[in-house]
């Protein structure tokens, strides 16, 4: 069993524009998503992404916004930025596949007319900044931001999303054909001498938070099955240890969750607990990892068999809060969207197709010997962060 | 007055499918139709939707505020009895749910509380053993009383600015009849186990209650099983004030929030100027940046609220006219209402919040009203947003 999830965390990254079809056929619209993988990026990109996040939203060369509600029937564009994507995301009648696909390229081959006009700051969200905690330096200039959107936006570095009613290799084969004609100039890379992101010491979204953050392992570690049922024992749903202990015993916050959070080459277990400004942060860091070592040294065959009910609602029906933060606020919605995407980003990010069933098996292979070995690891090897809002 | 409630029950079927037939020769299936709803003799109201070959099963309760709507006395404690009442027996509710593949999400807005439970397509027995959990009364400890009350308060830090900006609109149209569902922490901590028992007895009595039921279900065996739990929860008639609902004041209001928002006060979602109102709103956010729209649907007078960068709402409303953004915000709106339709999740929630509001309550009267919608009536929403609504500035 442990082959088989092995082969969902291989990372490849294809050379040309990647299209990944989900055949829905009860569907009644088409879902087109495009996704960019966002690599590594220096202060002065990072500072830029949420700006970009933003100008994405403004009308493409050549639409107005009648011509935007005729391809979608009243969809709006939504953009969003997860941990290593951005994305833009809507929805066109089932028939609308070709105007769909149109949309999409302009969306991607943006001319920069757009883009003159000052980006507009948004407030930080608080729980957002726990989970990607930089410091942001400047306000970005709109040239700065038009460099990242030609950094991002190339034919290699995206992927095509289509979901829903559709014919299998329509959309694969319009959309090679449009990618085929587009040869953005080469981007330089940045300077080895541009700063990196500077880790924040403040949660600047104004809350305090805590992040047990547990050890980062490989996509070809022995225990993967044991540390992904751990994550959702330790931090998935309101019968979760953090949820049992931080809000239930101790009332420290009233948000608390644990996920996977994609690296390089695999992922890292985090647990994170965010509440209202207040002194002895530390302290209750310390104790939160305490008290929560300690109800994983009590677990039972129950919260095993929880562990796998909460893998059952998000992997087959999409319900509650999943354990894998691919989504904004760590979150995938359970319609077409979010199905669509889920089999996109599996395939962007492995190369490989999702199959959940396969990992579902996987899970409810893990002994509860093993699941307490892989949690109290998270738990007892991993380093408290602080980030007190204030 | 006291409104006393008829002891009747009045069944209403509707139809989508073929209608039921039969041969003389063989015996066919009869095809049941989509949507069975049920008002029991106490007031409750039922309604179970069949959605053939559905991954999940919905099984939401509705409890409406009328006639236990808060005061600054007591505002906060349907919030803190929402989060009493969640935990279940043993306060481990949530535990057993997800182990079966479960999962329970519970709200209070300003008129209802809902309690939704999603669940695995074969689980309806579950379900029902849910509901009665939920509808049984406990007593509360002084100790859980508080913990939810500091749970509370951190539930508030969390609100976005958007949510901070629509509390002060309420505040702003309706003062004390508009107070924060969320609640004043002094009156939660304040707040004892007779007092959460009683608001307990009041709200949670029949006539409050609505039950939305949606899945790949037999109609009539799932309302019977509902019946059999609902059917036991006493009437209590409430005084019912003859005035009318308060009419929204204008006005303006600084907050420490990013961007700035404009509300309109709508009467219920049989208004057309509400379905005008939601057009205008939806098409103006769309061209702002960072446009969003804050409304959720109700029988009963409420706000439109519509938000932006920081002169953004306002320049598009200077810059578009209501001729250039008709077509656009009907369409707009359209797809909301029929996007919120089609999902079975957000279709439960909205056909039980409106239900709850009103039995004769369904999302087709928006529908309807937006498919119809004229352009005086939307010229008269554009206008009361360009001209007349309540402001809210953030200067953040």
């Amino acid at each position: 069993m442990i082959t088989s999830c092995l082969a969902l965390f291989a990372t490849r990254l294809p050379q040309r524009a990647m299209v990944v079809e989900y055949r829905e056929p009860r569907a009644t619209e088409i879902s087109i998503q495009i996704m960019a993988r966002i690599p590594r990026l220096t202060a002065r990109q990072e500072d830029s992404l949420e700006a970009l996040r933003d100008c994405l939203l403004h009308r493409p060369d050549g639409y107005g916004p009648k011509d935007i509600f005729d391809v979608t029937n009243g969809d709006t564009i939504r953009s969003q930025i997860g941990p290593d994507y951005i994305r833009l995301s809507f929805h066109v009648p089932s028939n609308g596949l070709h105007g769909g696909l149109s949309l999409a390229e302009a969306l991607v081959q943006q001319n920069g007319n757009l883009w003159d006009t000052q980006p507009v700051t948004t407030a930080i969200n608080p729980w957002r900044f726990a989970i990607r905690p930089l410091v942001r330096t400047r306000v970005p200039k709109p040239y700065q931001v038009q460099d990242l959107y030609r950094t991002l936006f190339r034919p290699e570095n995206i992927c095509l999303a289509i979901g829903g009613p559709i014919v299998p290799g329509e959309a694969t084969q319009i959309w090679r054909s449009k990618m085929a004609a587009w040869s953005p100039p080469p981007v330089l890379p940045p300077s080895k001498y541009e700063p990196l992101p500077i880790p924040s010491s403040k949660n600047l979204g104004g809350l305090d938070s805590v992040e047990i953050r547990g050890p980062a392992f490989a996509a070809d570690d022995p225990m993967i099955s044991s540390r992904i049922l751990a994550v959702i024992a330790l931090g998935t749903g309101k019968g979760s240890s953090a949820f049992r202990v931080a809000r239930q015993k101790l009332a420290f916050s009233y948000r608390q969750e644990g996920f996977l959070y994609p690296e390089t080459n695999g992922w890292r277990c985090r647990l994170i607990f965010i509440r209202k400004p207040a002194t002895g942060l530390q302290e209750a860091g310390a104790k939160l990892q305490k008290e929560i070592a300690e109800d994983v040294s009590q677990w039972t065959e129950r919260d095993r068999i929880r562990a796998l009910g909460m893998t059952d609602a998000f992997l087959n029906r999409g319900v509650g809060p999943s354990p894998f933060a691919f989504g904004v606020d760590g979150a995938v919605d359970n319609g077409l969207e979010g199905r669509t995407f889920l089999n996109a980003y599996w395939k962007m990010k492995t190369g490989t197709t999702w199959n959940a069933e396969n990992l579902r098996l996987s899970l409810e292979n893990v002994s509860l010997e093993s699941l307490k070995r892989a949690a109290s690891e998270i738990v007892n090897s991993g380093s408290v962060q602080i980030l007190p809002g204030r | 007055m006291v409104f006393l409630l008829a002891a009747i029950e009045i069944v209403h079927r509707a139809h989508f499918g073929t209608p039921p037939h039969a041969s003389l020769k063989t015996q066919v299936p009869v095809e049941q139709s989509l949507r069975l709803r049920t008002l029991l003799p106490n007031g409750a109201t039922i309604l179970v939707q069949n959605r053939p070959g559905a991954k999940s099963l919905n099984l939401d309760l509705f409890v409406s505020s009328a006639g236990t709507e808060e005061s600054p006395t007591t505002n906060g404690r349907r919030h803190l009895l929402e989060h009493l009442v969640a935990l279940g027996n043993h306060e481990n509710l949530d535990t057993r749910l997800e182990s079966a593949a479960g999962f329970l999400t519970a709200r209070t807005f300003r008129d209802v509380t809902t309690f939704e439970v999603s669940l695995p397509p074969s689980k309806f027995a579950l379900g029902l053993e849910v509901l009665k959990e939920l509808l049984t009364p406990r007593t509360y400890s002084a100790a859980s009383i508080l913990r939810e009350t500091h749970l509370i308060e951190e539930e508030a830090a969390l609100r976005s600015d958007s949510a901070l900006a629509s509390q002060a609109a309420w505040s702003v149209a309706y003062e004390d009849k508009g107070l924060d569902p969320i609640g004043n922490p002094d009156v939660m901590a304040h707040t004892d186990a007779t007092q959460l028992g009683q608001l307990f007895d009041e709200s949670f009595s029949g006539n409050h209650l609505t039950v939305v039921v949606s899945g790949d279900i037999d109609l009539d065996q799932a309302t019977a099983s509902l019946k059999s739990i609902l059917a036991v929860r006493p009437t209590k008639p409430h005084q019912v004030s003859i005035q009318a609902e308060p009419s929204a004041k204008p006005g303006s209001v600084s907050i420490p929030v990013s961007g700035q928002y404009r509300a309109i006060p709508v009467e219920g979602i049989r208004s057309p100027f509400t379905a005008a109102s939601l057009a205008v709103a939806l098409a103006v956010a769309t061209e702002s940046d960072n446009g969003e729209v804050l409304y959720t649907p109700s029988g009963k007078p409420g706000l439109i609220i519509l938000g932006g960068a920081k002169d953004s709402v306002k320049s598009v409303l200077t810059n578009r006219s209501a001729t250039q953004l008709f077509d656009e915000g009907r369409l707009l709106a359209l797809y909301w209402i029929s996007k919120r339709m089609l999902e079975q999740e957000s279709e439960t929630q909205l056909r039980g919040m409106l239900l709850a509001h009103g039995r004769d309550f369904r999302p087709e009267i928006l529908r309807e009203n937006l498919e119809g919608l004229t352009f005086r009536e939307f010229a008269r929403a554009y206008a009361a947003f360009r001209s007349s609504a309540i402001l809210v500035e953030g200067d953040k």
